[in-house]
């Protein structure tokens, strides 16, 4: 009777022992970043802001640390995502592009690190590889409506990296919008096909200008082109307002606070409780409503645009956040008129 | 289509045409010379790279664009002073140098760029203006084509006759093309190749240098890896296609500029040819243009041939 007390009072214990060792919460993380181009392109320097912020507010009491690593792509990504785990040091890696391949080749070599995909061009692998997404569409659309109701020859530009479903639907929503105030507006679109190329993105700029554009959505950041050629300007990611005052009205801006606390909180029930990885195999972005997109500010150009015009605004934001008004997402290749 | 013939959008093509055969004229009039010379530099593209990095990294700092070209013309002679050692001095092989060179830049340049900025927003400036010529910039069609330039552009077309003349009618340019064909006769006369090579070089290389701070100080207000986007390469093939004179060279690289400039525009007036036709136009003529030049190449006779002492 005695042994078999003993027994049933070890068992308890180690029990008890076990559970506590799944209880344990982490108190570190490591997250590496493998990004595309570098903090120059808005892209990635949006990411980095925000998991910077993040460190800050310490998620779950996390002392949080990253390492990025730039302009890799391939092969060559394959291989720093490898490395990093390899040190393990790195518990998330974020692979803020398109790397599911590269992805797909290591979530099963390293089952306890949870792997991050964003954006176009990813496969949705599921398990330990989750999958980010960004659809800044209805902050384009007010930019749209916006130039619709400034445009003064009814040609309206758009100069984009490469065509994507992330990229076009920004253009799409930019052209509805404008063309729901007015319908005259032709469209023009150029593709610079690249991610960050200041030299292109002049270049194609210019051209849209002298085809008549007299408003270009910026994409690529050229706003110091459209300083010289005194015409109005939107940018795209971050409140490039702030930098180029004489150009900028307004830009349609993103932020991956959202996303970044989803992936944490994920990884964090993974690593304190034990939970099982259930990346998600569709696209999952968190709209305008949500505070995965918003409108900036209009800044030097605030006294500059009528009444009306920022009215109008303020009520299509509101109806965009409300629910009222659904800005649909339209993947189709963006053309010129 | 009919919109990429109106004159305003043709005008346009032709004045960014200029701007972007600047780049690439005045590092293919510096490869033409170092090749007339006898050496092979492969390292165009990496040594335009530096000059891009080193052109951002002194105008962020200083704000001076004429300080910003003088040093990245002087990094562009460190590089031919590099270059000379390896290929002059050391003999290895001309291609596995400027290949080798190109590689390192690409890698150096990074670095130093990621190195300069951190984690932080790289510095920007504002591009340099145009410096129209008075009187000659108000023709009509021409004059916003020709003389609504900016300060480089004008040099670089001006050095065109300027490097035809010192390579047919001065003394050092005739030695300076013996060096490439024929350097034995040069020893024999008691003058030394290595010197002749080594001018070359530094020459070409402070030129290609300059062609990449124009692209940093005119085209873009920040610098990006990479950012010469192959326009080095582009530069050797013009000095192939125009058969090693400059003024077939300047006609290479203006149609090269031409294309690359309707490409653009094709994108921005919405022709319905698929805009990726036109993006691949300067490098199917690049290929055309040396497929015709090779029945009648005058390619400097020992080009890319280590010369040894006798």
């Amino acid at each position: 009777m005695n042994i078999v007390k003993s027994l049933s009072m070890g068992a308890s214990f180690l029990a008890m022992a076990g559970s506590f060792a799944l209880a344990e919460e982490p108190s570190e993380l490591g997250i590496g970043l493998i990004l595309a181009t570098g903090p120059e392109a808005s892209w990635d320097a949006t990411l980095m802001r925000d998991l910077e912020t993040l460190i800050e507010s310490a998620p779950h009491g996390l002392d949080i640390s990253y390492k990025n690593i730039n302009g890799v792509w391939g092969e060559q990504a394959g291989d720093a995502m490898d490395l990093l785990a390899k040190t393990g040091k790195y518990q998330i890696i974020w692979a803020h592009s398109s790397y599911s391949d590269q992805v797909k080749a290591l979530q099963d070599k390293y089952p306890d690190i949870l792997f991050v995909l964003v954006g176009s061009g990813n496969e949705g692998l599921g398990g330990n590889a989750y999958w980010v997404y960004k659809r800044a569409h209805e902050p384009s659309y007010l930019l749209g409506v916006m130039a619709g109701r400034l445009t003064e020859s009814d040609v309206v530009g758009v100069v984009g990296q490469f065509p994507s479903e992330d990229v076009n639907d920004q253009i799409n929503s930019f052209f509805a919008g404008a063309r729901s105030v007015n319908s005259d507006v032709a469209r023009k679109v150029a593709f610079i096909e690249s991610w960050y190329d200041p030299a292109k993105a002049e270049q194609f700029t210019n051209a849209q200008i002298a085809a008549g554009a007299d408003l270009t959505f910026q994409l690529v950041a050229s706003f110091e082109t459209c300083e010289k050629a005194t015409i109005m300007c939107f940018g795209n990611y971050v409140d490039h307002g702030e930098t180029s005052p004489d150009s900028v009205v307004a830009s349609a801006l993103i932020s991956w606070t959202q996303d970044l606390n989803w992936v944490i909180d994920e990884w964090y029930d993974h690593a304190a409780n034990g939970a099982p990885y259930e990346g998600n195999v569709t696209e999952r972005w968190v709209s305008m409503a949500n505070g995965g997109t918003a409108l900036s500010g209009y800044h030097a150009f605030a006294d500059k645009l009528s009444a009306e015009l920022k009215d109008e605004i303020a009520i299509l934001s509101a109806q965009i956040s409300s629910g009222e008004l659904e800005i649909p997402v339209d993947l189709s290749l963006p053309t010129s008129d | 289509m009919s919109e990429l013939l109106s004159p305003e959008i043709l005008m346009s093509i032709m004045t960014a045409a200029m701007g972007v055969a600047t780049i690439i004229l005045l590092a293919a009039l510096g490869e033409l010379v170092t090749e007339r010379a006898g050496i092979w530099n492969m390292g165009v593209e990496g040594t335009m790279l530096s000059g891009c990095l080193i052109a951002y990294l002194v105008m962020a700092s200083t704000g001076s664009p004429i300080l910003a070209a003088l040093v990245a013309m002087g990094a562009g002679l460190a590089v031919g002073l590099l270059i000379g050692f390896m290929t002059v001095t050391l003999r290895v092989d001309h291609f596995v140098t400027g290949l080798g060179f190109n590689l390192l830049a690409s890698g150096l340049t990074l670095f130093w760029f990621r190195s300069y900025v951190g984690r932080g927003k790289p510095p920007s400036y504002s591009t340099i203006d145009k410096a129209p010529i008075p009187v000659l910039s108000d023709i009509p069609v021409i004059g916003p084509i020709l003389f609504d330039q900016h300060l480089l552009t004008y040099i670089a077309f001006f050095s065109v006759p300027v490097i035809a003349f010192f390579l047919r009618r001065t003394t050092f340019g005739l030695e300076t093309r013996a060096a490439g064909e024929n350097p034995q006769f040069l020893e024999a006369k008691g003058l030394s190749v290595a010197t002749r090579q080594y001018s070359a070089l530094l020459f070409g290389s402070a030129l290609t240098a300059l062609g990449g701070a124009f692209l940093m100080l005119t085209f873009a207000d920040q610098f990006r890896p990479d950012i010469s986007g192959g326009r080095g390469w582009l530069a050797i093939v013009a000095v192939i296609a125009g058969n090693w004179r400059p003024v077939r060279t300047m006609i290479a690289v203006m149609v090269f500029a031409i294309l690359d400039s309707v490409a653009v525009h094709a994108q921005g007036v919405g022709v319905d040819v698929p805009y990726q036709f036109f993006l691949m136009l300067p490098y199917v003529a690049s290929i055309l243009l040396l497929v015709m030049i090779r029945s009648r190449s005058g390619q400097p006779a020992k080009l890319g041939v280590p010369y040894l002492r006798h």
